[in-house]
């Protein structure tokens, strides 16, 4: 009989989380050596590299840390150590991820030198893998998780089947009292009079409405279009024509579920629901940001295959063009090509991907897991100072 | 009769080939909404996953797929072309 519960992490503040990292975090650029240094010695630790996190200022230092703590407190991290260069930036994020009540420590190297704080933050690392490692599963539903949705590499068979199938089971989700939310406000344009109904209540349409507008403004500031970077090449090789196509196609992946709430990037939810977070439609940036807001797993539909993970965050790849399927199938989990030429429905598709999602949630590896997929782009507004 | 076009809604005045469509044949299109099914004579190779037009489309007129206006036609579509971006193009810009 198949598994209807899947087996989850139960975090001191109640979130669920499907993996059990300790999560080492680097504040900055300068400070993932000491991170990779640790990760190379303790056996059980996850680190990851990005660029930024120096001369960081206003709306957009705060989006950064957003970010940083986020992920820190994402129910997939069991443990965290935060590694910075200076003590104050790096008590910021150590703080705001140990209010969840997660073990977590900070470490910054000015005055210690690489080794010295590679040797401190390891000794701390033992610790915290001793104890993760010796947590144990509980019995959950999935519709008790945090999820986002993301489509990438779209072609017509995504706004075909893999869309409205992961629309079905956003329909599921929602209903069943999960949180659930999704992004990619340039790739609305041409959808948007349709999405705006969805929005719950006339407040939160003109409020979407007016975030949509601010973003499409900023593009006409920059004096261009976004005629070549909205449909991609990709896309366009794939079929796709415009971005009113792309964007009326990426819209199902919501199915006819109610939106309750809007996220600014990198934000968590406040409950469940269905939410719009206002991000980029990159997809490594829109992962990271949604892993940052909470979700401990995440579904990626793509039509010509695009392989992105995340680090801390499992993403699901649902594929429905049987040519893709075949030649790229280590970078996919569920095929349902099936539903382009007749031979599977779209509620059998969404029933594929619910049961893919209960495996992966109770610990099988995604493709992009398997394949080391542990991409981590966190948003940026404007340059340093 | 084994479909190789799928429309999406019965607004629609453009279709989704699911597998290469030689010019001259007769393609079996079927509505996912309704299932309704018609045929339509294709005049040009439309490639795997690409549109074709289901109606005359005058330059200028606005194409629909989700029963939603995905752009506007740059010149003369005939019914049974290639609709791409050498003859659609986005209303936003």
């Amino acid at each position: 009989m198949e598994e209807t519960t899947i087996l989850v992490y139960r975090r001191e503040n109640g979130s669920l989380g499907i993996r059990n990292h300790v999560l080492l975090l680097p504040l900055d650029a300068v400070s993932y050596s000491i991170c990779r240094g640790v990760s190379h010695l303790v056996n059980g630790t996850k680190t990851f590299y990005h660029p930024y996190g120096r001369m960081q200022f206003g709306k957009d230092l705060e989006l950064h840390f957003r970010t940083l703590i986020g992920t820190g407190r994402n129910p997939n991290a069991a443990a965290v150590i935060v590694v910075g260069i200076e003590p104050e930036w790096t008590k910021v994020v150590t703080d705001g991820i140990a209010e969840t009540g997660k073990p977590t420590a900070g470490f910054s190297s000015v005055g210690n030198g690489d080794l010295k704080t590679i040797e401190a933050a390891a000794r701390k690392a033992v610790e915290f893998v001793r104890w993760a490692t010796g947590l144990r599963r509980i019995e959950a539903e999935l519709s008790q998780l945090c999820i986002g949705l993301k489509c990438g590499e779209s072609d017509t068979t995504s706004g075909l089947a893999a869309n409205p199938a992961v629309g079905l089971v956003t329909e599921h989700l929602v209903a069943g009292g999960a949180a659930v939310m999704f992004g990619e406000t340039p790739e609305l344009t041409g959808a948007e009079q349709v999405l705006v109904h969805a929005f719950q209540g006339p407040e939160l349409q003109k409020e979407f409405l007016r975030v949509y507008q601010s973003y499409f403004d900023f593009i006409r500031s920059q004096g261009v279009d976004l005629l070549g970077s909205q449909p991609n090449q990709g896309n366009i090789a794939g079929g796709i024509s415009t971005i009113e196509e792309k964007a009326l196609g990426n819209i199902q992946k919501i199915g006819r579920a109610p939106i309750s709430g809007i996220l600014d990037t990198a934000q968590a939810p406040g409950g469940a629901g269905l939410y719009f977070m206002n991000t980029s439609s990159a997809a490594a940036d829109l992962l990271t940001a949604m892993a940052a807001a909470g979700a401990a797993l995440q579904l990626f539909t793509t039509g010509r295959g695009n392989n992105v993970g995340n680090p801390i965050c499992p993403v699901l790849k649902i594929c429905a063009n049987r040519e893709t399927c075949r030649n790229s199938s280590e970078n996919l989990d569920v095929d349902i090509s099936g539903v382009i030429g007749g031979e599977l429905t779209l509620p059998q598709a969404a029933r594929q991907i619910e049961t893919a999602m209960r495996q992966t949630c109770s610990g099988r590896y995604t493709a992009a897991e398997i394949l080391f997929h542990e991409e981590f782009a966190p948003s940026r507004l404007f340059p340093q100072s | 009769m084994e479909y190789c076009v799928l429309r999406h809604c019965p607004e629609d005045t453009v279709g989704v080939a699911i597998r290469p469509i030689a010019a001259g044949l007769e393609a079996s299109v079927r509505d996912l909404s309704t299932q309704a099914c018609f045929s339509l004579p294709v005049r040009e190779d439309i490639p795997a996953f690409f549109k074709v037009a289901l109606t005359d489309l005058p330059a200028h007129t606005r194409v629909v797929e989700y029963g939603q206006a995905i752009g506007q036609t740059t010149q003369d579509v005939a019914a049974g072309a290639c609709v791409h971006v050498h003859n659609l193009k986005t209303l936003k810009w």
